[in-house]
C-alpha cells in the first residue's frame, strides 16, 4: 500500500520535460504544453479500474461476470440469507436485478460466459467519484445455487498504477437444495434457473462442492468434470 | 537526552512483546458441519495445539475425536498460556465472539474445535503471531485430519468420542443415516494433515457411509477468524 505511485511520477516527469523544452521554443509549442498539462490534470481527477478474472475450475462455465462500483452495501454476508438479486445470479446467472439495485453506482457486464481456463477483463473507466468498493459476481452454471464473487473490495487499498490480486471461493446462496437433479441446473441439459417452487430458507456459506453421479449421488446429472475446489477464480484489480 | 529516551521507548513499543486485549470471533463457513466448543489460547513459542506433519498429542486426539478440550486446556495452562473455551456447539454459518487478555510473553494465538459429524476432523489456527499494532485482522482457516482414527464415516453415538474408539460420536445436524459398511479402515497419513473431506452417500441406511453426501461435505476454508487487537 506504500508502493510509489509510478504513473503519476511519470506524468509529472513528462510535463516538466515538455516545459523545459518549451522554454527554448516558440509560443505555439508552449500552448501545446498547456494542453498536455490540462489533460494530465483531468486524467488524475477521474478513476479507471480494470478487473481481470480467470476461471480456475476444471469444468464449470461461469455466467457473464458483472463488475460493480458502490459506496455502500455488500453482495452478501455469510450467515445471512441471500438477497433476491443475488439469488437470481446464483440460481440462473441473471444479473439484471443486481445491476438495478439502488446502491450500485456504476456497473459493467461481460459479453459472454467465462469458460474454464479463460480470462476476461472488465473496465470501469473515468469514474468522476472514486467508489468505496468494487464487487464482481458470477454463477457457476453447473450447480444449483453456487456462485463466486469478490464482495466489496475496499478501493482505498489501491493507488493509481497499483494492482491487487485476490483468489475467490465458491459460495452457496442457500436458496435451493444442492440436489444436482435434472432440470434444476441451468448449465446442463437446458435446466431451469430460478424457480420459487424450489426455494429453501438457507443462508450464504462456503459451497460444500458438488458430489456428482460418480461419487455416490445417484440422482445427480453432474459428472467428475463439474467438481471444483477453492479457489475458483483469480482476480487482478488494477487502478489505472 | 530527551530524544534518546523517546527513541528507546519507540523501539520498545515496536519490537518488544506486550500484553494485549483481544476480541476473537469465529464464524463457521460451512453449509452442514457443526463445530464443538473451541479452545482458544495465547501462548509462547514453545506451546501449541497442533502442528501439521507431526503426530497428534493425546490432548489433540481427545479434541479431534470427541470434542473434549480439557486435556488441551491443562497442557496449555501448564505452559503458561492464556486460554478461553467457548460454550455450546457452533452451527453452520454461526458465529461467536470472546475476549482474551494475554500476558506479555504469550505472543502467539492458536485455536481448535472438532467438526461434527466426522471421525477426527478439526479446524484450527496454529501459532498466529499476535500483531502489536491495534486493528482488526482476518484469518481464513482450514479443516485438518488428526490422523488418529480411520475415516470410517460410521456413527457410534457417544462412545465414538472416546480416543481410540472408532466411530463418530454425534451428528447435531440429524442428517446422518445408519448401517453403513465403512469407507475406510485405516488412516494412511498418521500425522496431522489437511482433511480430505467427508464422502458420504445418498442412502439413509446401508451404503458405505452413514453420512449424507449432500449435507456433510465441505470445502476449505471452513472458518473465518477475526481478531481485534485493542
Amino acid at each position: 500500500m506504500k508502493a510509489i505511485n509510478t504513473k503519476n511520477i511519470t506524468a509529472i516527469g513528462v510535463v516538466s520535460l515538455l516545459m523545459l523544452s518549451a522554454c527554448n521554443d516558440d509560443n505555439d509549442d508552449m500552448s501545446d504544453v498547456v494542453d498536455t498539462m490540462t489533460e494530465t490534470v483531468t486524467e488524475t481527477m477521474t478513476h479507471t479500474y480494470s478487473v481481470t478474472i480467470t476461471n480456475l475450475t476444471q469444468g464449470q462455465p461461469m455466467s457473464p461476470f458483472v463488475l460493480l462500483a458502490h459506496d455502500e452495501g455488500m453482495l452478501f454476508n455469510i450467515g445471512d440469507s441471500a438477497s433476491e438479486s443475488l439469488e437470481y445470479i446464483a440460481e440462473g446467472g441473471n444479473s439484471s436485478m443486481l445491476l438495478a439495485e439502488d446502491w450500485v453506482n456504476e456497473s459493467t457486464t461481460a459479453s459472454a460466459m467465462l469458460m474454464p481456463g479463460e480470462s476476461v477483463t472488465l473496465m470501469l473507466e473515468n469514474l468522476e467519484m472514486m467508489p468505496n468498493y468494487l464487487s464482481v459476481a458470477s454463477m457457476l452454471v453447473v450447480t444449483n445455487d453456487g456462485f463466486t464473487a469478490v464482495n466489496a473490495f475496499d478501493t482505498s487499498m489501491l493507488n493509481s498504477g497499483e494492482s491487487y490480486t485476490l483468489m475467490g471461493s465458491v459460495y452457496d446462496a442457500g436458496t435451493e437444495m444442492n440436489s444436482e437433479m435434472a432440470g434444476t441446473i441451468p448449465g446442463i441439459d437446458m435446466g431451469e434457473g430460478f424457480n420459487s417452487a424450489r426455494e429453501i430458507e438457507g443462508v450464504v456459506t462456503i459451497h460444500p462442492g458438488v458430489v456428482s453421479m460418480y461419487d455416490g449421488l445417484t440422482q445427480s446429472v453432474l459428472t467428475s468434470f463439474h467438481r471444483f475446489d477453492n479457489p475458483a477464480i483469480k482476480v487482478v484489480i488494477n487502478k489505472m | 537526552m530527551k530524544k534518546t529516551l523517546l527513541l528507546s521507548s519507540i523501539l520498545l513499543s515496536s519490537f518488544a512483546a506486550q500484553a494485549a486485549q483481544l476480541e476473537i470471533s469465529v464464524q463457521n463457513l460451512t453449509q452442514g458441519m457443526v463445530f464443538t466448543p473451541s479452545i482458544i489460547a495465547a501462548h509462547d513459542s514453545s506451546a501449541y495445539i497442533f502442528k501439521t506433519g507431526m503426530k497428534a498429542s493425546d490432548a489433540l486426539q481427545a479434541m479431534a475425536e470427541g470434542g473434549d478440550t480439557a486435556l488441551l486446556n491443562t497442557m496449555l495452562m501448564d505452559a503458561g498460556a492464556n486460554t478461553v473455551i467457548t460454550e455450546g456447539m457452533l452451527a453452520p454459518a454461526g458465529q461467536y465472539s470472546v475476549m482474551l487478555n494475554t500476558d506479555m510473553e504469550n505472543m502467539y494465538l492458536s485455536l481448535g474445535a472438532m467438526l461434527l459429524p466426522t471421525n477426527d476432523a478439526f479446524t484450527g489456527l496454529d501459532s498466529w503471531m499476535i500483531p502489536t499494532q491495534a486493528g482488526t485482522y482476518t484469518i481464513m482457516i482450514n479443516a485438518y485430519d488428526a490422523g488418529t482414527e480411520a475415516n470410517t464415516e460410521l456413527m457410534l453415538p457417544m462412545a465414538g468420542g472416546v480416543p481410540g474408539v472408532v466411530g463418530i460420536p454425534g451428528d447435531p445436524t440429524m442428517a446422518a443415516g445408519t448401517g453403513g459398511s465403512g469407507v475406510a479402515d485405516m488412516s494412511p497419513n498418521q500425522m496431522v494433515h489437511i482433511h480430505p473431506g467427508n464422502i458420504g452417500d445418498d442412502m439413509e441406511s446401508g451404503g458405505a457411509s452413514d453420512l449424507s453426501n449432500t449435507v456433510h461435505r465441505w470445502l476449505n476454508p471452513v472458518a473465518k477468524v477475526t481478531v481485534t487487537v485493542k
